[in-house]
């Protein structure tokens, strides 16, 4: 049973202090290096090609599709921006529990005062501070296309798939892991996914150009997309791969990118939003990357599966520099990822507890 | 000490209760890199440094914790608002 650590300490009937040995070795990642990105941008590479070089990182609070309370506003006004700027700062200040996804958005939106709350008491709430600060824009939908900023109806295909979906998860969240494939490929750290769709969690991107090539490192999971640009055609359907076979081109300032090939990640819920759980394999991917100024990487994706939506749908994630030190970090998930054998431990200890009361398996 | 590692960072700690007994707690933060960003680092709390944890224990009720919030004995935040970690006092 979750207990917090502070019953804990009452029950030892003392006042506790944790004394803390911080480390005495030199890190190796220091803030003193010089940040990342270019001091100077140019707005072309030296071979002339559009320079999207940097290090960016998606971290707006933008909703994935636009809330039923903004449903005629496809933008907010620079004086309405700032104040959901100042209600999420009052509702997310010190103390309060962490939020991903469209959580802080959408608490912000709902006009309350109350530093927020998950409203659990359980493992996991963490405060906001372990997270990454998110950045509020005027737009308020990454979904672009259709123009009412929602993800289009689905088809009865489409409708079967997302029930059955949403039966899985249910099952899963019921049912303790009896193993580590029970875990989603993010806990089991698996490798990145495309499209390129985390906010505020470890969602930076580290663009490096040649004539021939765009490389597009991700921190998370420390994975690289390796992008030709030299004409060669898509090969056929082959071996997929979590971030299939990819070709790109340039239209004008934009890098457009065609992937297929596609294995997708069969389960990586965490804040991800529905309509990215439905994905395919076999789904044929568009990318579009576009320099607007120094501080600006615009990264669109249009997902076309006809027999799960109606029509195609894009959505656009606005990029802006790496926050802080502005530098990329390894993610080497599986160095240090003690969950799933936490979480194993856990599951059986709530076991041999519930069989002990005389109940059946939780 | 820190252990300075991904996924998440770590915090080893020893803990003295009244009687003197000391038992070794380990308590999970957050990711490094992000920490980093905000100028976290391994050697943000000096060795010795007391602090108060606040989190969710193991379910196994092994001496392993999920952190949550840290402050200093007399209440002094640590790691809990916007500000740079330099800044908070």
């Amino acid at each position: 049973m979750n207990r917090r650590l502070a019953e804990l300490v009452c029950s030892l009937g003392s006042v506790v202090i944790l004394i803390l040995y911080a480390g005495t070795s030199v890190n190796a990642q220091s803030v003193e290096e010089s940040p990342a990105g270019e001091e100077t941008w140019t707005a072309l590479t030296p071979w002339g090609d559009p320079n999207l070089q940097g290090t960016w990182a998606h971290d707006s609070a933008t909703p994935f599709e636009r809330p039923e309370l903004l449903a005629d506003r496809d933008t907010l006004t620079d004086e309405e921006v700032a104040a959901m700027e100042q209600r999420a700062a009052r509702i997310f200040d010190a103390g309060a529990d962490a939020a991903a996804g469209d959580r802080i958005y959408l608490e912000a939106l709902s006009g309350g005062t109350e530093r927020f709350s998950t409203g659990t008491d359980t493992a996991g709430t963490y405060n906001q501070f372990w997270l990454t600060d998110r950045w509020f824009e005027n737009r308020t939908s990454l979904v672009v296309d259709p123009a009412d900023g929602r993800v289009p109806p689905l088809t009865p295909v489409g409708e079967a798939r997302r029930s059955a979906l949403r039966a899985e998860l249910a099952a899963e969240l019921a049912t303790p892991p009896a193993g580590p494939e029970d875990f989603d490929d993010g806990l089991r750290c698996f490798g990145a996914r495309i499209p390129m769709s985390l906010r505020g969690y470890n969602a930076n991107y580290h663009f490096v150009q040649s004539p021939d090539y765009v490389a597009i490192h991700m921190e998370m999971m420390h994975d690289t997309r390796i992008i030709p640009l030299d004409g060669r055609p898509l090969p056929a359907a082959g071996l997929p791969q979590y971030l299939g076979d990819s070709r790109g081109r340039w239209e004008g300032d934009t890098l457009v990118v065609e992937t297929t090939n596609i294995a997708v990640p069969d389960r990586n819920t965490g804040p991800t939003p529905e309509p990215l759980l439905m994905l395919r394999d076999g789904l044929h991917l568009t990318e579009r990357f576009t320099r607007v100024d120094a501080d600006t990487l615009r990264y669109e994706f249009m997902i076309d599966d006809p027999q799960i939506w109606t029509r195609p749908w894009t959505a656009a994630f606005i990029m802006k520099p790496t926050p802080g030190t502005g530098m990329m970090y390894e993610f080497a998930c599986h160095e240090g990822n003690y969950a799933i054998g936490s979480a194993l431990r856990g599951a059986r200890a709530a076991e041999t507890e519930s069989a002990a009361a005389g109940g059946s398996p939780p | 000490m820190v252990e300075w590692i991904n996924p998440h960072a770590w915090f080893h700690l020893d803990v003295t209760d009244e009687d003197g007994t000391v038992t070794r707690w380990r308590v999970e933060a957050g990711t490094p890199n992000a920490l980093f960003r905000r100028g976290v680092t391994r050697d943000s709390l000096a060795a010795g440094t007391e602090i108060v944890i606040d989190g969710y224990r193991a379910r196994d009720g092994t001496n392993t914790a999920n952190g949550r919030d840290m402050t200093f004995p007399d209440g002094r935040q640590i790691f809990l608002s916007n500000q740079p970690v330099g800044e908070q006092q």
